[in-house]
């Protein structure tokens, strides 16, 4: 895919969108076109970062970006939030010119065209980096650090790519997982754990957990094998807080059944459950997400995610979305119009239930079956989440998980800020 | 170059000056707190804690930072001389150094959590002093006045 030397005339600009929607932050805006645009650094921006400061995106856990360049992990914006910006960049296959972090005036700042729009900086790593577990590994293998949060992935293979086409369209970490030929799918929990001990000795760094990765479709029951494995993990850090009290949690997991929530809320001391439906049409979800609709299903996802408030409560429950995904090709919408139709109205009748939508910028990751895709409009994302914002202020969803300073990842969600 | 001059950063930086801040919220309505720990810093801005992440003053100072709106401080002295500063919100601070070291003081001393650092930067002072006020109403608008306190 060659850029396309004229897409600057083809859709609104940054500026244009922020006076189509007035009320829309303009920072955040530039948040979700940086998202859905990409980043790159020049020289200057990349001789501000010091490994002795900053957290890089050599450092920790990989699954997004296998490339390791050395770039922040993630900038740090004016207004405290974050924006996460720790992928891979496709810089053959751009459809739209990236936005460029540069130095101006000994400053950093994220530039377009030379213009100056957001000053930022960078991600600080946290004092468990450079340590060892005591198998001699390092603390970083087996947590990942956010600047407030902690996050394991706990198995770090998806087992819906054990079918041919059962992956996720959209999703690079099982790719990349497969092409570094890693062969160790689940660390053991006795690690994970000295290194949250580790971490939680820096007073005022960390402010919550969340806990995900892929799924495992084993056990006597679909996801009993993924349900254990939480439960241990859970568990096992839970034991580190106080007892009688939940701790500030978050689990992404599969959708589980109510048995098998029974089994999350008794057993640990888990405060928030996720499970992400990711593609809020049925049919559009059955192709990008095939082995979720083969092995579960589009109706039945949803209805165990409503269902899991009965036992996390309302406000404790969220599910994530790769917003812009249903416009991929060739079997996505064909207009952003149809699609925002769509994915609104579908959107109601899962945020009404107190529930609210954690939506990424789908960005064509490389690695992804979607990886030379073109994602929506800036204007399409911008209309989406405003409309996103009415129904959670309207439904009062919780606004604390998957948030400007806990997550970084869902821009949408920063507008419950106010 | 701040606006705030020495006088006023000894005032505001003086433990016994009552100091509140009010921003505006989504809504339109204005919402005011105290604060303690508001100071002045060396760059000549002025920070203060906010304490609870969920805390309506909170919501107004994004709301400022996100629409560019205006900000106000308030100052009381302890001998009753007042100022209204006028501010814009420069920057919240969620983490990082600075912020870990407020933390732990707060965490210390008061067994407090913190949500963020607020650094604001001062565009205009007035004195809101009562003496000043009405002396200076006095002399610019001396229409001002009820007639029976002019008769001879």
């Amino acid at each position: 895919m060659a850029r396309d030397l004229e897409w600057r005339k083809k859709e609104l600009s940054l500026d244009e969108v922020a006076a189509k929607f007035p009320s829309f932050p303009k920072l955040l805006i530039l948040k979700i076109d940086v998202q859905r645009r990409g980043v790159i650094y020049t020289e200057a921006a990349q001789s501000k970062i010091d490994p002795n400061i900053h957290q890089v995106q050599s450092d920790g856990q990989q699954g997004f970006r296998i490339e390791q360049r050395y770039f922040p992990e993630g900038l740090i914006l004016k207004d405290g939030s974050y924006l996460i910006v720790s992928y891979d960049y496709d810089f053959e296959n751009q459809k739209r010119d990236p936005y460029v972090v540069d130095v101006i005036d000994d400053r950093i700042w994220i530039t377009d065209e030379g213009r100056k729009l957001a000053e930022v900086s960078y991600f600080v790593k946290p004092d468990y980096y450079n340590k060892l577990a005591s198998n001699g590994e390092p603390l970083t293998k087996y947590i990942s650090s956010r600047p407030q949060r902690i996050d394991v992935v706990l198995n770090q293979y998806c087992h819906f790519w054990d079918r041919n086409g059962g992956g996720c369209k959209y999703c690079p970490l099982t790719p990349n997982y497969l092409k570094q030929k890693l062969k160790e799918e689940r660390y053991n929990v006795k690690y994970i754990v000295e290194a949250v001990k580790e971490a939680l000795k820096q007073e005022g760094r960390f402010s919550g957990f969340m806990f995900t990765g892929g799924s495992i479709l084993s056990g006597d029951n679909v996801l009993d094998d993924e349900l254990d494995a939480y439960i241990e993990l859970i568990k096992a850090i839970g034991d580190l807080f106080e007892d009688g009290k939940r701790y500030p949690s978050q689990l992404i997991s599969s959708a589980f059944d109510e048995r098998q929530l029974e089994r999350l809320v008794n057993e640990t001391k888990l405060m928030h459950y996720t499970t992400d439906i990711e593609v809020l049409d049925r049919e559009k979800f059955a192709w990008i997400c095939e082995g979720k609709n083969h092995y579960i299903g589009y109706d039945e996802w949803k209805r165990r995610l409503v269902a899991s408030i009965d036992y996390f409560g309302k406000g404790n429950v969220s599910s994530g979305m790769v917003l812009g995904v249903e416009l991929a090709s060739p079997n996505g919408f064909v207009s952003e119009e149809e699609a925002f139709k769509v994915i609104t109205e579908e959107a109601e009748t899962i945020v009404e239930n107190g529930i609210s939508l954690a939506a990424n910028v789908w960005r064509p990751a490389p690695g992804s079956v979607f990886q030379n895709q073109y994602n929506p409009s800036l204007e399409y994302f911008v209309s989406v989440y405003n409309k996103f914002d009415e129904l959670h202020h309207k439904y009062n969803v919780g606004r604390y998980t998957d948030d400007y300073r806990r997550c970084g990842m869902h821009p949408g969600l920063d507008l419950l800020r106010v | 170059m701040s606006i705030i001059d020495n006088v006023l950063k000894e005032d505001i930086n003086n433990p016994t000056s009552l100091k509140s801040v009010t921003a505006v919220l989504k809504s339109g309505v204005p919402h005011t707190v105290y604060k303690g720990s508001l100071h002045v810093n060396e760059d000549g801005d002025i920070v203060f804690n906010d304490i609870l992440e969920s805390s309506r003053i909170n919501e107004a100072l994004v709301n400022a930072i996100w629409f560019d709106k205006y900000i106000t401080v308030n100052v009381l002295t302890e001998d009753k001389r007042s100022y209204e500063i006028i501010a814009k919100a420069k920057e919240s601070i969620t983490q990082g150094k600075e912020f870990e070291e407020v933390y732990k003081k707060l965490k210390k001393d008061r067994d407090f959590d913190l949500n963020a650092i607020w650094v604001i930067e001062p565009v205009e002072v007035r004195n809101e002093s009562f003496d000043y006020r009405k002396k200076k109403q006095e002399e610019d608008y001396p229409f001002l006045k009820h007639l029976d306190r002019a008769v001879k």
